[in-house]
């Protein structure tokens, strides 16, 4: 041992055939990965196309009975799809860190375009039938214009858990889509007054708490009337049956 | 800054991968060398007649070990090796305790040499022994481990290559029952699988504390033990790969150590490792990404001490993240009260994200489970238990963070973890 001893050289073969194994695993994740946000993408533009669908329908039967027809006129058509797109979007929007991804903005005009087109139809629907739907209009802005808005969103989620009849349409005013800057500019909504929210004739600025928010609906309050009528009513059948029953027995 | 944290994780999460793979290929590619290995007890026929196997002197340090150092010269006692090549050295590093009676007994066996000397770290004592003993190759066994009565045979063949200065043993957990011990015996078993293959690139850079041997004519030349940081066997490792010694595994020769029982005692141990680690490889920093050093240097100690900075940055972006989504709930309950949804939790698959970063991690961890389940396989000890590989990957990234957050501290501090 008298001579100095000799290190193995690097194999750098090794080197090589594990950077490509890594490349390739990597390679595969990101090919699922956008694989399935591809899926997620198509998924939500069926829902819209459904939607839009629908309203394209409900226009047209509205135009064919005219006044007449008030009665076969459906009332429903967003609100339950509309509400699971909303969450769908949203999430998309929350996992979406770094850069705006173009295809999520295209979703979002879209969306914002049907929920236009929803609200203009309810507005002639009310108008011509006796039908009077609990309408709110919501402009949001991001983090940096208006920091208020994500509290804000908390509240109108609420609401919208809690009384599924009201009609939440909700506008990112980030969005450069001309018919959104219109609706804008008719309610007069300046980018320094978000968060805003049109509920009827009343435009109102700055964040507001879920209670302010339902003393500003005086149609909940008969919402909610009608709920506890409903419930009184039910135990107190429940409460005939059973004294029926208990004479029988 | 995002795009900065992104770049940064997918780098760290490439780098992580590849080393992962780069162990793998390795395995590939000396798979024939392993299972020629596996042969070892038939090969040690060629050192039929006694004059054939060199003679060993196994160190025993002891300070303040009255209840496990007997077991640990009970284990020595039985090793299948020619008696009269075989030295027994306890060195009582000054023991305050019942210690020194303890050994007392042992006194008459002519293997056996018992020495006594002033307190002075666990180092001086090897350095005590080395100079006191005569033989061919030298060992040390820390009196909370023992060792299986075939280790020696398994390791001396090792030594016919000439350039083999140390040769590391496969260490194990002894009797894991509890689940601190099972983690550690999944661990200890990964263990086994990674210092098999450091051993084929020549980049082991520790040299275990229980029963790894040396030729000892290595101490002549790089020198004795030092102090070390505490982590004295991680930097005689590195002091023998500096001087292009080669150190080897050899996977069947199994020592039995007794793993930290507690929590606290764990940590401590963890806080020792890692700080000795870092503050070693700040000592030899010259080895790092120098070519001159293989392997050891181009990747095994860069992967070691990037580990520990991405470890602590994930962790810490973590920890950012989870108080980001409390404060959230915080402010939402706060508004709207608490409100549980049921539709919140929502089977849809959409709603599930299925990242890069987690399908990647997923790939890393069949590479983990691989390993620990390789690491049983090569000992040859019948090992079926499953659950400690659970225990392990549940437990140890939730605790092993502890003790990188303070090793890092604690070197930031220039402050040496201390033994107990």
């Amino acid at each position: 041992m008298n001579e100095k001893p000799i290190r193995n050289p690097i194999d750098w073969k090794t080197y090589i055939i594990s950077f490509f194994i890594t490349a390739l695993i990597f390679a595969s994740a990101f090919g699922v990965n956008s694989l399935l946000n591809g899926k997620k993408t198509a998924d939500i533009k069926s829902v819209q196309d459904q939607i839009a669908l629908d309203i394209l329908s409900s226009e047209t039967q509205f135009d064919l009975l005219k006044e007449a027809s008030c009665k076969n006129v459906d009332d429903t058509i967003l609100s339950q799809e509309i509400n699971s797109l909303a969450t769908k979007l949203s999430y998309m929007e929350a996992n979406n860190t770094g850069a705006e991804n173009a295809e999520l903005v295209y979703l979002k005009k879209y969306y914002s375009l049907l929920q236009i087109k929803d609200y203009i139809l309810m507005q002639r629907l009310s108008v011509k039938c006796d039908f009077k739907p609990i309408s709110i209009l919501y402009f949001y802005g991001n983090k940096d214009v208006c920091p208020q808005c994500v509290n804000m969103g908390f509240v109108l989620t609420e609401l919208r858990q809690k009384y599924p009849e009201v009609r939440i349409y909700s506008f990112d005013t980030n969005l450069q889509l001309s018919a959104l800057n219109t609706l804008r500019s008719i309610n007069k909504i300046s980018e320094t007054q978000l968060p805003a929210v049109i509920i009827g004739e009343q435009a109102i600025t700055g964040f507001r708490t879920y209670d302010d928010l339902k003393k500003l609906i005086p149609e909940l309050e008969a919402i909610d009337k009608t709920r506890t009528d409903l419930q009184k009513a039910n135990k107190s059948k429940a409460t005939t049956t059973k004294s029926i029953l208990d004479k029988i027995i | 800054m995002q795009y900065i944290i992104e770049i940064f994780n997918y780098s760290s999460l490439f780098f992580i991968v590849f080393y992962s793979v780069f162990l793998m290929v390795t395995l590939i590619e000396n798979r024939k060398r392993i299972s020629g290995e596996f042969a070892l007890p038939s090969h040690t026929e060629t050192h039929a007649s006694e004059s054939d196997y060199p003679s060993v002197t196994i160190l025993v340090p002891v300070f303040n070990e009255q209840n496990t150092v007997e077991k640990t010269i009970e284990s020595l006692l039985k090793l299948n090796y020619p008696a009269e090549k075989l030295k027994i050295m306890i060195v009582d590093d000054g023991s305050t305790d019942n210690t020194w009676n303890v050994v007392k007994k042992y006194d008459n066996y002519p293997q056996i040499l018992l020495h006594q000397k002033e307190n002075g770290g666990k180092y001086t004592a090897l350095n005590y022994g080395i100079a006191n003993s005569t033989t061919e190759m030298i060992g040390c066994l820390d009196a909370d481990s023992e060792v299986d009565a075939n280790a020696l045979l398994h390791i001396i063949p090792y030594f016919e290559d000439k350039n083999v200065g140390a040769v590391t043993p496969s260490l194990k957990i002894q009797n894991p029952d509890t689940i601190l011990g099972l983690m550690q015996n999944a661990e200890y078993n990964m263990g086994v699988f990674t210092r098999k293959i450091l051993g084929f690139l020549d980049a082991q850079y520790v040299t275990p504390g229980p029963f790894s041997i040396f030729r000892k004519v290595v101490f002549s030349k790089v020198g004795n033990y030092k102090h070390a940081h505490n982590t004295e066997d991680l930097e005689m490792a590195l002091r023998l790969q500096e001087s292009h010694f080669k150190i080897v595994n050899a996977h069947k020769a199994i020592v039995y150590t007794i793993g930290p029982r507690t929590l606290y005692r764990l940590y401590k141990q963890r806080v020792r490792w890692t700080g000795g680690f870092i503050q070693n490889a700040i000592d030899y920093r010259r080895m790092i990404l120098n070519p001159k050093y293989g392997n050891l240097g181009m990747l095994i100690l860069p992967v070691a001490m990037y580990s520990i900075v991405v470890t602590v940055f994930f962790l810490g972006y973590s920890f950012i993240k989870l108080i980001k989504n409390i404060f959230e709930t915080y402010q939402r309950i706060n508004l709207v009260g608490w409100n549980f949804d049921i539709n919140a939790f929502t089977l849809d698959w959409w709603l599930y994200n299925i990242q890069t970063t987690a399908i990647v991690g997923l790939v890393t961890l069949v590479l983990v489970i691989f390993a620990i389940w390789y690491g049983k396989k090569l000992t040859g000890v019948k090992d079926k238990k499953m659950i400690d590989i659970v225990y392990f990957i549940v437990l140890y990234s939730l605790i092993s963070p502890l003790w990188l957050i303070t090793s890092i501290y604690n070197t930031l501090r220039r402050k040496d973890a201390p033994w107990r």
